[in-house]
């Protein structure tokens, strides 16, 4: 197993070697949303729909009167981050399907918060919203991708990274989409007692993400000591 | 007064669902009545409503006429839900079992103390966009009929065989069973985890989840928390756990008021062991221990022996691990038994404002009217050379056992 330099570069860390079965798992992603049948989930125009109600509209009733704050994304353009909408269901309710709900979870990166609002689709109105601080749900596909691109542009990490795809692929690797990533949220308390904890010591407060990056047919690429802050736009790498 | 709200609106819907069932299978007697087990194949009542149809409902006959029928979903974070299950025990009648049924966290904790992985609320079980939620083919499912969402197909819905639902020489008989197999599958980070649930024809049903892929590729440690892999002795693979935790919603025989027992058999060093019964009427978190079990019952659903209808929970295979104190005090037990909140669906890492986070934290001296049940299995991961790539799938899980749903063995 020939170790790839991104973590060789920083002076420990072994790749082994991966399977490339998988690689073309996510080949027909993209495709238009369909349901078939009472029970499914959000039709592509229902997700529409529920997204562009919960990032316009003020609260309903019962919902803080909060009206929708400008909010920045991920990349710092105007607008919350939108991270998923799924249909709403009291798990505890049987049979009660009549209502068609859509739970839309946003992050806006200027204040760093977490939203949360039930859309009725039938009346196009928010019927509960709540704002957070200090709490993660796991990164999307669009924030995976940005913290991708922050550890592209970091100087030290940047150059390991695009040295191991070339190695791999005896290509130059110019974009995020030619990895193959996952990303979960990283909060303070799992550095602790590591060194360099102080380094990512805003992560929990920050939107903060850990990547698993292989490259397409080949190899994983070690990530598992980076965090990457991805409300202040940076990479730092600790003794995990 | 949101909590009474939300209960009352709960316990009305409820009654409706039963009140369908009902009229469905034409009973027009009170639910304390017995049920009868034996009406003929011929005059099977008609499928218990669900809240879905179409792709999202699962209705199979299996050989020996049970009968299993149930709704599927996708959550973002806990993946593959299961909800409306109801069971149809051969020549009998249909009765719901459970109002849903997941993943609620899936901790991997490695030997030397990191790092310690999240994978339902760090990660997630359900997103398509970055593959953690896998699309299957047909040889994922080679004898199984696959199911799509969103248009992925994602779940498998497929019959497998079962060898000796019963075998006796003294009636000369033998009957080989099937279950229906529902599963999905998971890709997070260099796991692939298999989420999968046995629905057999005597009524048992088993969630188990298997874990295989990738030994991780950059997690080594020493003697002390690792084992060799590979040639010599050099680089050795940290030994992890896996601590899955299900959540549970019971809803025997459609009814919401279930009573949770905990049974024990005691006596040691001696010859006889006698029954002690423990009713847990508030909320609780309790360990595993040699001959204990926890039933879920309906006291007003009778079957023809008038006996009360219930669903045993069966954990015999846990490592059960127990995490540091504050961090991980979710780990700290075995099974949880909670009073029912819309809110409360992750065992750790819950975001939902107004809400605790963790399930030892939902433990917190409520009455149990409507009981949550969560188990928590656990499998420490010793690493071999047989788990270099492609790792074998290790499984870990539990049963579901009818205990007096029938008055009698429905098997042939």
């Amino acid at each position: 197993m020939a170790a790839i330099g991104l973590l060789g570069l920083l002076g420990a860390g072994t790749a082994g070697a991966v399977g490339a079965a998988g690689a073309d798992d996510r080949s027909d992603h993209g495709r238009a949303a369909r349901t078939s049948g009472r029970g499914g989930p959000l039709t592509a125009r229902e997700t529409a729909r529920a997204v562009r109600v919960a990032t316009a509209a003020k609260a309903g009733p019962g919902g803080a009167a909060t009206a929708a704050a400008p909010g920045r994304d991920v990349r710092g353009r105007p607008g919350a981050q939108v991270l998923w909408s799924e249909r709403h269901r009291d798990l505890g309710k049987s049979g009660d399907d009549r209502r068609r709900l859509a739970d839309v979870y946003l992050y806006d990166y200027a204040s760093d918060t977490l939203i949360n609002r039930l859309v009725d689709l039938g009346t196009g109105r928010v019927e509960r919203s709540s704002r957070q601080h200090g709490v993660q749900v796991p990164p999307t596909a669009a924030e995976v991708t940005r913290a991708l691109e922050v550890v592209m542009a970091d100087p030290r990490l940047g150059k390991g990274i695009r040295a191991d795809y070339r190695a791999q692929t005896s290509k130059p690797l110019t974009k995020p989409s030619q990895l193959h990533a996952q990303g979960m949220a990283f909060l303070a308390s799992r550095a602790t007692g590591v060194e360099g904890s102080g380094k990512v010591a805003r992560c929990g407060v920050h939107r903060c993400v850990q990547l698993f990056v292989r490259i397409p047919r080949g190899k994983w690429v070690d990530t598992s000591r980076i965090v990457i802050d991805l409300s202040a736009d940076r990479a730092a790498v600790i003794g995990l | 007064m949101i909590t009474t709200i939300r209960r009352l609106r709960h316990a009305r819907t409820a009654a409706v669902v039963a009140a369908i069932l009902l009229c469905a299978v034409g009973l027009g007697a009170a639910p304390a009545s017995p049920v009868s087990p034996a009406s003929p194949v011929s005059s099977a009542p008609s499928a218990a409503p669900t809240s879905c149809s179409g792709t999202y409902r699962i209705d199979r006959t299996m050989t020996n006429g049970a009968r299993w029928q149930m709704c599927w979903d996708i959550r973002r974070l806990t993946g593959l839900v299961l909800s409306d299950i109801t069971y149809t025990p051969n020549r009998g009648r249909p009765t719901r079992v459970l109002s849903s049924a997941a993943l609620a966290e899936v901790h991997v904790p490695y030997d030397s103390g990191r790092p310690r992985f999240y994978d339902i609320s760090s990660i997630g079980f359900g997103d398509l966009e970055l593959g953690t939620l896998t699309t299957l083919g047909k040889r994922d499912c080679p004898t199984g009929e696959l199911r799509s969402f969103s248009g992925h197909k994602v779940l498998c819905v497929e019959t497998q065989p079962r060898e000796f639902a019963y075998k006796s020489a003294v009636q000369k008989g033998v009957l080989h069973g099937d279950d229906l197999v529902v599963f999905s599958v998971s890709e997070i980070g260099w796991y692939d985890y298999i989420t999968e649930w046995r629905f057999a024809d005597d009524g048992s049903i088993t969630p188990r989840e298997g874990a295989t892929g990738t030994l991780s590729p950059f997690q080594f440690s020493d003697a002390a928390s690792g084992w060799p892999t590979g040639v010599g002795s050099s680089r050795f693979s940290e030994n992890h756990s896996h601590n899955v935790f299900w959540r549970l919603d019971f809803d025997v025989n459609g009814k919401t008021a279930n009573v949770v027992e905990q049974y024990d058999y005691t006596g040691s060093g001696t010859a006889s062991r006698s029954t002690k019964l423990t009713t847990l009427s508030k909320e609780t978190a309790a360990e595993l221990a040699p001959m204990r079990f926890w039933r879920i019952k309906n006291p007003t659903a009778l079957n023809t022996d008038g006996h009360p209808m219930s669903w045993e929970i069966d954990v015999r295979d846990s490592d059960e691990y127990r995490g540091p104190e504050h961090t991980e005090d979710f780990t700290h037990h075995d099974v949880y038994v909670t009073q029912y909140r819309e809110c409360e669906v992750l065992a750790y890492g819950g975001t939902m404002p107004g809400c605790a986070t963790s399930v030892d934290q939902y433990v917190n001296g409520e009455k149990l009217k409507d009981p949550v049940l969560w188990v928590d299995v656990g499998f420490h991961h010793v690493p071999r050379d047989e788990d270099q790539d492609p790792m074998p799938t290790h499984w870990q899980g539990f049963r579901i056992l009818p205990r007096d749903v029938t008055a009698t063995s429905q098997l042939p």
